[in-house]
């Protein structure tokens, strides 16, 4: 059972497994901060960005921070489990991530399908022909979408595949303290999506 | 240190995590709220409240399910180190994307 320290830990005492997330982690943020802060700029200085957002649908994007918000919850349940060395509940709060996970992609892929039905892509090919130069800032504001989102959706499956490895030996007893690891990757990509759901959803 | 040391001897404690999630679900509660109500509230103040209940939806996650605030203080620089990186590109980036609307207009 893990317990409090009365001193304050030292960096030494971290888990080299978590510290290594953490790096990793800051990497990330290096990445989605960067395209979310050149996003921010472009809403701001070009007026034919904003009426773009109209086409998102704002209830699969509230759906899917609600799925992403209790996967978050989850993972670190399972963690409180590995702790207790709750085997079942372990498997179970696990599962119900990867549930929640497979929710947030059939999600994406509804609203990635509405879009390709209305000839909104990475590249939207039907805007750029086009001589009107709000038409292309349409189609570069459709390729920060589908990057931002795609990558992001890269990263939910990425972590869903960790999830499932570190699953098969926990459920096990093996590797437990994996358990956090997979889930410090989770919450990140759960982090993104509190600010990309905001910015591409509600800020119209 | 063996891994099964690394659960037993682990230092950080754990919140109550129903109680974060609550919290959490309150804040996006909130901000729908503030979506929906836009017409009411003005649009500054409804994207001022969404911006802000994200922030702190953030912190709650990074400090409590992600045990930051359990971490050594000197290991905070990590994160915050990359967040300053990430606002310095904002401002680097800024004057490129500033005098973007100039060069349209004159095509």
């Amino acid at each position: 059972m893990a317990t409090m320290t009365h001193t304050q830990p030292s960096i030494e005492q971290m888990p080299k497994g978590r510290l290594a997330l953490w790096i990793l982690i800051a990497g990330e943020v290096a990445i989605f901060g960067g395209f979310i802060m050149s996003y921010i700029l472009y809403r701001l200085r070009l007026s034919d960005w904003g009426p773009q957002t109209v086409h998102t649908v704002v209830w699969a994007g509230a759906l899917n921070t609600m799925v992403l918000l209790t996967s978050s919850f989850t993972i670190v349940e399972a963690h409180a489990a590995a702790i207790k060395k709750d085997l079942k509940n372990v498997a179970k709060y696990m599962n119900i991530t990867l549930i929640l996970g497979v929710v947030f992609l059939i999600v994406k892929g509804y609203e990635y399908n509405m879009k390709f039905s209305h000839h909104l892509s990475l590249t939207s090919p039907s805007l750029l022909t086009g001589t009107d130069m709000a038409a292309h800032i349409g189609s570069l504001y459709w390729s920060y979408y589908f990057i931002m989102t795609g990558l992001h959706a890269t990263h939910v499956i990425i972590g869903m595949i960790a999830i499932f490895m570190v699953k098969l030996q926990a459920q096990k007893g093996h590797a437990l303290h994996r358990v956090e690891l997979a889930g410090l990757y989770w919450h990140m990509v759960d982090l993104i999506w509190i600010f990309l759901f905001p910015l591409l959803y509600l800020a119209k | 240190m063996e891994n099964k040391d690394i659960l037993e001897n682990d230092y950080h404690g754990h919140p109550n995590y129903k109680a974060v999630f609550g919290s959490l679900v309150a804040l996006f509660a909130i901000s729908v709220v503030a979506d929906l109500m836009k017409g009411t509230l003005g649009n500054g103040l409804a994207l001022t409240i969404i911006f802000a209940t994200a922030f702190i939806k953030f912190f709650l996650v990074v400090a409590n399910f992600m045990h930051l605030k359990f971490e050594p203080v000197k290991f905070l620089w990590l994160p915050i180190f990359t967040m300053f990186a990430v606002f310095v590109f904002l401002i680097l980036v800024y004057p490129d994307v500033s005098i973007i609307e100039l060069k349209v207009s004159k095509w």
